[in-house]
């Protein structure tokens, strides 16, 4: 009997998946199966029916300025709402991009927040949003001017009032460093946890501040059996890690699925080749994080991503990174869990 | 001939000059590596077996006479003097949830028969009893997912199959019964074998192989025995016992033969060979010992009550085993196909089931009669708390509610001089929400809740003949 290596291969994987029952598409019991959401993506794929140029779903039109750090709100079927750093020659901004989905780009875009004060020089950057209270009111803490983290709030999402002692955290020049930015906050049991990044030294920090009281930062130690205060996350200390350089651009979610709070960080990465992509890592206190054995969970793919952001879908989840092409300026991608 | 054997449970790396072939042959190793059998009880454990049986909770152990007596106890079977024939349907719905979403498992329902037959030899009485339980939709049932990936374990996998119990049961004395049979299940065993020549670089291009194909459905046997005593009209006591079994899936491939260069390279290797043999659990049912009580305080009221030992500590993960042969001649050492350990032992533990039954005659006339039924029992989890990365065999403390009437009419056909019996019964299980609380950090999967509910429904009709 002569056949083709196709036909074998078609049999025999027939034979094996279908006779032990790795097919399992004939029959339930696997459908809407529970998933942390961690990973991995798998980058969309370029489809000529969409107007958008997948895996990027937003880019300056104009090809001008770099468009980064995007957060997802998500806001109707299918559609969301992306707050996003654009930074051009004259600075960088915050903006806001209304009913982005995977097929097209945005209806609108609209600036939400301009460097106004002198601290923030001429920088805005890497937006980040929780929501302190009822109905629409929006908290958005950024990075700012030299290296410091702001904080402005809106009771609509569109205008904002920057909180009068800003820059609410300034590096201590100790173990942070001098430049903090890129902040992730998140409400855990009555405080607002801010996990930000070291920017110099390739580390992820967290602060509280008790109540939602920003005017009272305590930075918490992720490992108090060590002199010194400890990230919760720094350089992979092992070699040939993607991440063994340094991390940063922190993404953080708390979830509470059986009972407890489940704290999950999305963070950019970088290894000996100085190109980021993004991994992730979980925690039960918020301090100590475990990094996921199946990292980086978005695939390399020859460029610069970093700045994920996630949102759970109904099945799976969505994130959202920046992307920096080879040549041109900074695009938002997608990639799907 | 070198020849290495691996034991491996997924995961494998080849050097980059492997050829194609026996990469094929890895990733197919990753791809069965990375699932997991399903494995849980049959079908008449989940559900029960007859609607009078299945109304009264399961207690039936002390009470079965009918075909039911070839699953609750075999010894009933010889009980009544009547030949008895049935057929019925059965109906379950299962709504089974993780962290609230229904995972859509499949519906079951089929076709129960059976028949009792007595007979006597002088003073010695004996019966054979048949039951057949026949899905629907599938006659057998393999499936697995990966390793990883939750699933229920009593009810997804389980009743997806043909039933079938033969007994014989005698009587000692009157009052004294004994009986003993087997239950017929089925089970796969394939295996797919490649031999010949395969060029390399590019298979494609003059490869000549040879493919056989063996694939059985075999069956498998276990036995149960039971014994029934009715010391007095009011009071009988049933013991039964249901042995263990395992239906193991082993599912072979094989390739086997020359790799030759392309365009008259010459020989590359010869008699080369990869064997992958992959062990799974496909279904698993635990020894039992069920002890049964039936009383009849009055003429009108039946108490019954049950209590099963599953013997779940021996339940076995149904993750797959793979072990890994070839000889690839002088690029055997170049291999290195990587290692994990087994599947994790799932840590059941044995249960005991409460089972409780109640019927009531409210109606009786000489032509007809009506009972009533009400039944509960509560089956404790044999499982633990999923915590571990690699373990997600989700099961919940059960609680079944069900209730059924029960029609007997007599003289409903003039050749039938016996009673014409219908039972229909309505079964609510309730799997009592369940949290799993990953000790990993970084567990993919993360924390998730199970609970869930089914409905289940049934009929069966009866025909007795002297």
């Amino acid at each position: 009997m002569r056949v083709s290596r196709a036909s074998v291969g078609l049999v025999a994987t027939l034979i094996l998946s279908g006779a032990c029952g790795a097919a399992a598409g004939d029959g339930g019991g696997d459908t809407d199966l529970p998933t942390r959401g961690a990973g991995p993506f798998g980058k969309l794929e370029p489809d000529p029916a969409t107007p958008v140029e997948e895996p990027v779903l937003l880019a300056d039109p104009d090809g001008l300025e770099h468009w980064r750090a995007p957060v997802i709100l998500a806001e109707g079927e299918g559609a969301y709402v992306v707050v996003f750093a654009a930074a051009g020659l004259g600075g960088t901004v915050i903006r806001r991009a209304e009913g982005v989905s995977l097929t097209h780009g945005p209806t609108d875009v609209r600036p939400l927040l301009e460097p106004e004060e002198s601290w923030e020089a001429t920088r805005m950057d890497h937006p980040s949003l929780v929501f302190p209270g009822a109905g629409e009111s929006v908290g958005l803490f950024y990075e700012a001017g030299a290296g410091a983290i702001g904080y402005a709030e809106s009771g609509d999402g569109l205008s904002f009032e920057r909180f009068p002692a800003n820059p609410v955290l300034v590096g201590d020049e100790l173990e942070e460093g001098r430049r903090l930015g890129e902040p992730a906050a998140v409400w855990h049991q009555g405080d607002l946890w801010l996990y930000y990044s070291a920017l110099d030294m390739g580390a992820i920090f967290v602060a509280r501040f008790p109540g939602g009281d920003l005017a009272n930062p305590e930075r918490l130690d992720a490992d108090a059996r060590t002199p010194g205060r400890n990230p919760v996350l720094g350089p992979n200390p092992f070699a040939e890690q993607f991440d063994e350089s340094g991390v940063g651009a922190p993404f953080v979610r708390i979830t509470s699925k059986a009972g407890r709070p489940v704290f999950d960080l999305w963070y950019g990465g970088w290894g000996s080749d100085g190109r980021p992509t993004v991994g992730f890592a979980g925690s039960l206190d918020g301090l100590v994080f475990k990094r996921f054995d199946e990292n980086p969970v978005l695939p390399a793919g020859g460029v610069t991503e970093t700045d994920p952001a996630v949102i759970t879908r109904d099945i799976g989840a969505l994130m959202l990174f920046t992307q920096r092409p080879e040549s041109g300026p900074e695009v938002i991608g997608a990639a799907l869990h | 001939m070198r020849v290495r054997r691996h034991m491996v449970g997924g995961g494998c790396g080849l050097p980059t000059g492997a050829s194609r072939p026996w990469r094929s042959a890895g990733l197919l190793a990753l791809l069965l590596g990375a699932v997991a059998g399903r494995a849980g009880a049959n079908p008449v454990d989940a559900f029960g077996m007859g609607s009078r049986g299945i109304a009264l909770g399961g207690a039936h152990t002390a009470l079965a006479h009918d075909v039911s007596a070839n699953y609750y106890n075999p010894a009933g079977v010889v009980a009544r003097k009547d030949l008895s024939i049935e057929i019925g349907y059965l109906y379950a719905a299962p709504t089974l949830r993780l962290n609230g979403r229904d995972l859509e498992v499949d519906v079951t329902r089929g076709l129960t028969a059976g028949v009792v037959a007595p007979g006597a030899i002088g003073p010695f009485r004996f019966a054979f009893g048949v039951a057949l339980f026949l899905p629907d939709e599938r006659v057998s049932r393999v499936r697995a997912m990966p390793r990883e990936q939750p699933q229920f374990m009593y009810y997804d996998n389980r009743p997806q199959r043909v039933y079938l119990a033969t007994n014989l049961a005698v009587q000692i004395v009157p009052g004294l019964y004994i009986g003993g049979g087997a239950t017929f299940m089925s089970r796969t065993k394939g295996s797919l074998e490649l031999g010949g020549q395969i060029s390399f670089p590019d298979p494609e291009a003059e490869s000549d192989l040879r493919l056989d194909l063996d694939v059985d459905l075999k069956a498998l046997r276990y036995p149960q025995a039971g014994i029934l005593w009715e010391p007095v009209s009011w009071l009988s006591v049933g013991l039964t016992y249901r042995h263990r079994f395992v239906l193991e899936l082993k599912q072979e491939f094989r390739i086997a033969g020359n790799v030759v260069g392309q365009d008259g390279g010459g020989t590359i290797l010869r008699d080369g060979f990869f064997g992958l043999t992959s062990y799974s659990t496909n279904l698993f049912q635990p020894r039992q010992v069920a002890l049964g009580l039936g009383a009849r305080p009055g003429a009108r009221w039946l108490l019954a009550f049950d209590l099963v030992w599953a013997q779940w500590s021996e339940f076995i993960n149904p993750g797959s085993r793979l072990q890994m042969d070839f000889d690839l001649g002088p690029f055997t050492d170049l291999v290195d196909m990587g290692s994990q350990p087994n599947p994790p032992s799932p840590r059941y533990t044995d249960t005991f089931n409460p089972r409780f039954g109640v019927e009531w005659i409210p109606w009786k006339v000489p032509k007809a009669a009506l009972a009533l039924r009400l039944g509960y029992a509560f089956e404790p989890s044999p499982a633990p708390p999923q915590r571990s990365r690699s373990m997600n065999l989700v099961d919940n403390h059960k609680h079944h509610l069900s209730a059924g009437l029960g029609i007997a009419l007599t003289r409903l056909i003039g050749a039938l001089d016996r009673p014409f019996e219908l039972d229909l019964h309505f079964a609510y299980l309730h799997m009592q929400r369940r949290a799993h609380r990953k000790l990993d950090p970084a567990d993919p999967v993360g924390d998730y809740v199970s609970d869930g509910f089914l409905l289940s429904m049934g009929i069966t009709m009866r025909l007795r003949f002297q």
